[in-house]
């Protein structure tokens, strides 16, 4: 529906100043690219009153002239890059790549909704008694400054039997180490140089341990570690998922934030993000801060064992 | 060709060799563990002083670079949760694993230092103002701190882990006492790979840290003799420590 209704409401835009006829043309192109001028004749000839197919190609001539389709080449398979790429941009487009919102910085309270939201669901569903299969949270991070502020969110999320999936930088790794090299050259952040990746990455793990000991186990919380570049920050709450770029000049939460819709039809934008955070929790090496226990010496030797 | 670098790890590795042989000398799989336990407990004395070590290492540098990469080291053996609040000290993780391998108390307290020991030890701390006053003084400082305190103790450890696993577990195992800190100074001290070897994955053990620091030391032919003697120096004082201990082999052999 929505192809069609972008077709009838760019069809219908004074600049391109289409006739009837020729707006009952573009109203036959298909979405999916490959649809030839043939095809394109027979679409128009079965819903249309019928033409000779020298006035067909002339109506499409005029098509092109008039949304200036000018390169070298056949046409239609520009005529159709070009519409795809308007639709794209157009406000059906971005909800159909899921894209919902772009916050300036991370929003903590719309996070802090997603994640109620999630256990209400999943409340809701096990009283149903059906199990929620894609209601997870999951954090992917260099180390998440605003992971405490989570805490009493993770820990009911546990409770509740949500799977808690959190990926950090294994903090000895030489790319952390060159992610805060670049913070403190480069952030405009207060205390840019004061970064210190290390002891920030352990105050995540202290407080997934102080959830460990507050759920008295682990069950339900899977924590990996990673030793490659870290370059994008991903929180997901069931459905919902905000990303953002690792930028030389702030941290990540302090910089723009993409709310996706992970029930979106077209995955360019979400498909690709999971598969990246899949691929690195893949390669990543699991670690349990396991309350009353020295972790900070398995820690250390995660990557050199 | 042959680099300078490689002429460095090539005379690392024989040095190596050439202490495991010398520590299989002193016949540790088959001491009794009365005379393992005096060892190790000898060989306390030694751990206690890496901080005295390390601190004038780091006094002695002039590189701040450097300097930072021996400081995260020393500051490693005192670990503090991010609150602020002091955990438990890897020295005291050595006193734990101690206990946990049969030595009493009094036994790790009251045994005194042995003379040969002592003299190790000051040894080790006086070699560091022989790397003093000369060219090379940064070079010679970081050499002979990573080959004594870091390369060599992962080495005694590796050795010494086969019986020490009679009575300890790797911290991965479910079973058993779990070491608290020889298993893991094997790991995290060793020297892992040949200097000038650069990774971007992974991690870097303590002896990996440093030598980051030293290819760019090594300029010309004097520096790589410098570089070799520190090498030799920490070899020789190390050696030395166990020489005390062959008594042991050898009355293990007459009694047989």
């Amino acid at each position: 529906m929505s192809w069609t209704v972008f077709l009838q409401e760019i069809g219908a835009r004074q600049e391109y100043g289409l006739t009837p006829h020729e707006l009952a043309v573009i109203l036959c192109l298909r979405e999916d690219p490959g649809q030839t001028k043939q095809q394109l004749y027979e679409a128009y000839q079965r819903i249309n009153t019928p033409i000779e197919e020298e006035a067909f190609t002339q109506r499409l001539r005029t098509i092109y002239r008039k949304f200036r389709i000018v390169g070298r080449g056949y046409k239609l398979p520009q005529l159709h890059r070009f519409l795809v790429q308007q639709f794209q941009q157009s406000e059906q487009g971005f909800a159909r790549l899921g894209l919902s919102r772009i916050h300036a910085d991370f929003p903590t309270a719309t996070f802090a909704d997603a994640l109620e939201r999630l256990l209400t669901a999943t409340i809701n569903r096990k009283d149903g008694g059906i199990a929620c299969a894609d209601g997870e949270v999951a954090i992917l991070q260099t180390f998440a400054p605003n992971l405490e502020h989570y805490r009493g969110h993770l820990i009911r999320c546990l409770q509740a039997g949500v799977r808690v999936r959190i990926l950090l930088a294994w903090p000895y790794s030489l790319a952390a180490s060159l992610r805060e090299e670049v913070l403190k050259r480069y952030a405009a952040e207060p205390m840019a140089n004061d970064f210190a990746i290390q002891g920030s990455v352990l105050a995540n793990l202290e407080t997934l341990e102080a959830v460990i000991r507050c759920n008295t186990s682990a069950q339900g919380l899977e924590i990996r570690l990673y030793d490659t570049l870290p370059s994008l920050a991903l929180y997901r709450a069931g459905p919902m998922l905000l990303a953002a770029p690792f930028l030389h000049g702030a941290l990540a939460i302090h910089t723009f934030q993409l709310e996706l819709d992970l029930q979106a039809s077209d995955t360019l934008i979400t498909g690709t993000l999971l598969s990246d955070f899949e691929r690195m929790w893949t390669v990543a090496r699991p670690f349990l801060p396991v309350p009353n226990h020295n972790w900070r010496s398995d820690l250390r030797i995660l990557f050199t064992a | 060709m042959i680099t300078m670098l490689d002429q460095l790890n090539r005379h690392e590795c024989a040095r190596i060799e050439a202490f495991k042989t010398h520590l299989s000398l002193a016949k540790v799989e088959s001491l009794s563990w009365d005379d393992l336990l005096e060892i190790l407990i000898q060989r306390r004395f030694l751990s206690l002083s890496i901080v005295n070590i390390y601190e004038f290492v780091i006094d002695a540098l002039e590189s701040e670079s450097i300097k930072t990469a021996v400081r995260l080291i020393l500051h490693e053996e005192y670990p503090r949760n991010t609150r602020g609040v002091p955990l438990v000290s890897h020295r005291e993780l050595l006193f734990r694993d101690l206990l946990n391998l049969g030595a009493s108390r009094d036994q790790i307290l009251m045994s005194g230092e042995s003379p040969l020991t002592q003299e190790v030890r000051l040894q080790s701390l006086s070699q560091l103002e022989c790397c003093l006053g000369h060219v090379h003084s940064e070079l010679a400082l970081v050499s002979f701190l990573r080959f004594w305190a870091e390369v060599l103790v992962a080495v005694e450890y590796e050795c010494l882990w086969p019986r020490l696993a009679e009575r300890l577990s790797p911290p991965s195992s479910s079973q058993g006492i779990a070491s608290q800190f020889f298993y893991y100074h094997m790991i995290h001290d060793r020297r892992q790979s040949d200097l000038g070897d650069g990774q971007l994955l992974g991690g870097l053990t303590h002896a990996q840290a440093l030598a980051r620091h030293i290819p760019e030391l090594i300029n010309d032919e004097s520096a790589l003799q410098e570089a070799m003697r520190q090498v030799d120096r920490a070899w020789e004082l190390k050696v030395r420590f166990y020489s005390q201990f062959r008594r042991f082999g050898s009355a293990q052999a007459s009694r047989r």
